[in-house]
């Protein structure tokens, strides 16, 4: 047999088993979640520094969460009630460059669209209440890629995240061990699992910990800890949490949001907002992101030189588009601004863009954005 | 206009499993090994999308930690110690004797493995091989040639040991 034929045989067993390879199906969902899950220890650390305003709201809130809507947030803000908790002052008006921005992109080719009364939750009420004190950091309650999130850290510093769900959550990988636990009476399953071997986050490859139960009949919940974890301290984490749930504020109010897109993420200084057809992700990328930035505005934060100034409500803003994102910052009360980005995916016809800005107002609660 | 991080894991994913796939042997770890590769690119999106487009920094990475696998000897496949028995030797029998190399692949050690795809499956030329593997191209034809003689070798092997057709077994 010389190498040609060994050669023809290599090349029909690679393309006849390529065909068993995995169809990969939640890829998309379990990327972007898992991409969110290692950036959020970084930004809760920014963080920190702030109150999370949270609030206890007693035992009367129901676990019954994301089959029963209405209860998973307070009611949305009326449409017709003022936006901004914090209205913008004008500010002292400053030469607004009107230079060219480039054209042929998505920003001058975005689709008619339509502002409707927004339907942003003014807070996110999570189920359950973690406990506090003892070491316990301050919790962040979050909407991540359309699921309830509570990040916490422990007194030993590692950190745990708690998902809801409304049916039982699949294993975190195809891999991961289960076995079975009890949580306050209650079956559970603990996967052991790992990214992979190489994973940067677990540099000591001790296996991954996630907590699998049900602690009411509409309710799941999903506890994920850092690599090496111990279980008997994930089950005490679990059973430390009671009934009666907590509640933190949307940072933004808003007045009005384009016809048929979805909030997927709401966290203490972000907003997302994701085009109709986009699938949940925890990222900013492929939609409309409201962020609280530190600084003032009264200067462009992204000069460039398609930069141009723009008038959002009152107030003086600025509009910097390139081909692949947009921003527009609003300066706001308190010396902050508002950012809103625009990947090419969420693009406005830019006066729907400016009437939607219009409409924001910032909370007490919202907390400057670091990336 | 710059690729979407949607769009390549809606357009590009099948593509990488299979790649994935064909590097493991294994459909678990092949989803692994495309998983950590698309986090790490979701991580740092706007910085790899240049000219090429994010598929170099993506499959650079899936190689980088498959290969790395071997190193930490944490892979949870583990290398077949004896070459395996061919099914039959007999001509007619090519779909039998695919299979036996798709076994004997996994003889090869993951450098030649990872050649052997690159170059057989995904038809690249050597010096996009070399620059995948951040080797030099007489490294990859070292590698090539090693897995070539290898498998040669086995397959030669198994005939002289079949019977001959119309012999007694």
């Amino acid at each position: 047999m010389n190498d040609d034929e060994v050669e023809a045989r290599l090349r029909d067993a690679l393309r006849q088993f390529a065909g068993d390879a995995p169809p990969g199906v939640s890829m998309l969902t379990t990327v972007t979640t898992e991409s969110a899950r290692r950036g959020r220890r970084v930004r809760l650390a920014a963080l920190a520094s702030g109150a999370a305003a949270l609030v206890a709201i007693g035992a009367a809130v129901p676990f019954a969460l994301r089959g029963a809507p209405p209860a998973l947030v307070a009611a949305p803000s009326s449409p017709a009630s003022p936006a901004p908790s914090s209205p913008a002052s004008p500010v002292p008006s400053s030469p607004a460059r009107s230079v060219p921005v480039p054209s042929a992109t998505a920003w001058f080719s975005a689709r008619p669209a339509t502002l409707v009364a927004a339907t942003v939750p003014p807070s996110l009420v999570f189920p359950v209440s973690p406990p506090t004190g003892g070491g316990y950091g301050t919790p962040m309650i979050s909407l991540t890629a359309d699921r309830l999130t509570l990040f916490q850290t422990l007194p030993t510093t590692a950190s745990v995240t708690v998902t809801v769900y409304d049916s039982q959550p699949p294993a975190p990988t195809a891999r991961s061990r289960a076995t079975q636990a009890v949580v306050a009476g209650r079956a559970a399953t603990v996967y052991e699992w790992a990214w992979s071997d190489d994973d940067q986050t677990n540099p000591d490859s001790s296996p991954r910990v996630s907590l699998v139960w049900q602690p009411s009949a509409r309710t799941w919940l999903r506890l994920d800890a850092d690599a090496g974890t111990a279980v008997p301290l994930l089950i005490a984490y679990a059973e430390a949490l009671k009934p009666g749930g907590v509640k933190a504020e949307t940072p933004f109010t808003f007045t009005l949001m384009p016809s048929g897109w979805t909030v997927d993420d709401i966290s203490p200084a972000v907003v997302t907002f994701a085009p109709p057809g986009t699938d949940p992700t925890a990222g900013f990328l492929f939609k409309l992101v409201v962020q609280l930035d530190e600084e003032p505005g009264l200067q462009p934060k992204f000069a460039g030189p398609s930069t141009a100034g723009v008038r959002v409500g009152e107030r003086q803003a600025w509009l910097t588009t390139t081909p692949e994102v947009q921003f527009l910052q609003v300066p706001v009360d308190g010396g902050r601004s508002l950012i809103l980005q625009v990947s090419p995916a969420a693009a406005l016809p830019q006066d729907v863009l400016l009437r939607f800005a219009a409409g924001i107002g910032v909370t007490p609660s919202a907390q400057v954005s670091h990336g | 206009m710059q690729i979407e991080f949607t769009e390549f894991v809606h357009g590009r994913s099948q593509g990488l499993l299979r790649f994935a796939y064909l590097l493991t042997g294994d459909r678990h770890l092949a989803e692994d090994l495309v998983q950590e590769a698309l986090v790490r690119a979701h991580r740092r999106w706007s910085g790899i999308v240049g000219e090429e487009g994010p598929e170099p920094y993506v499959r650079k990475t899936m190689l980088r930690q498959y290969l790395s696998w071997r190193r930490r000897r944490s892979f949870a496949e583990r290398p077949i110690a004896e070459l395996p028995e061919l099914a039959t030797a007999d001509p007619a029998a090519r779909v039998a004797e695919t299979g036996a190399m798709w076994v004997l692949l996994r003889t090869l050690p993951r450098s030649q493995r990872a050649v052997v795809v690159l170059r057989y499956y995904e038809d690249l030329p050597d010096a996009e091989i070399a620059r995948l593997l951040g080797c030099a191209e007489s490294t990859v034809r070292v590698h090539a040639f090693h897995a070539l003689k290898k498998l040669r070798a086995a397959l030669a092997s198994d005939r002289e040991a079949a019977p001959a057709p119309g012999g007694r077994s």
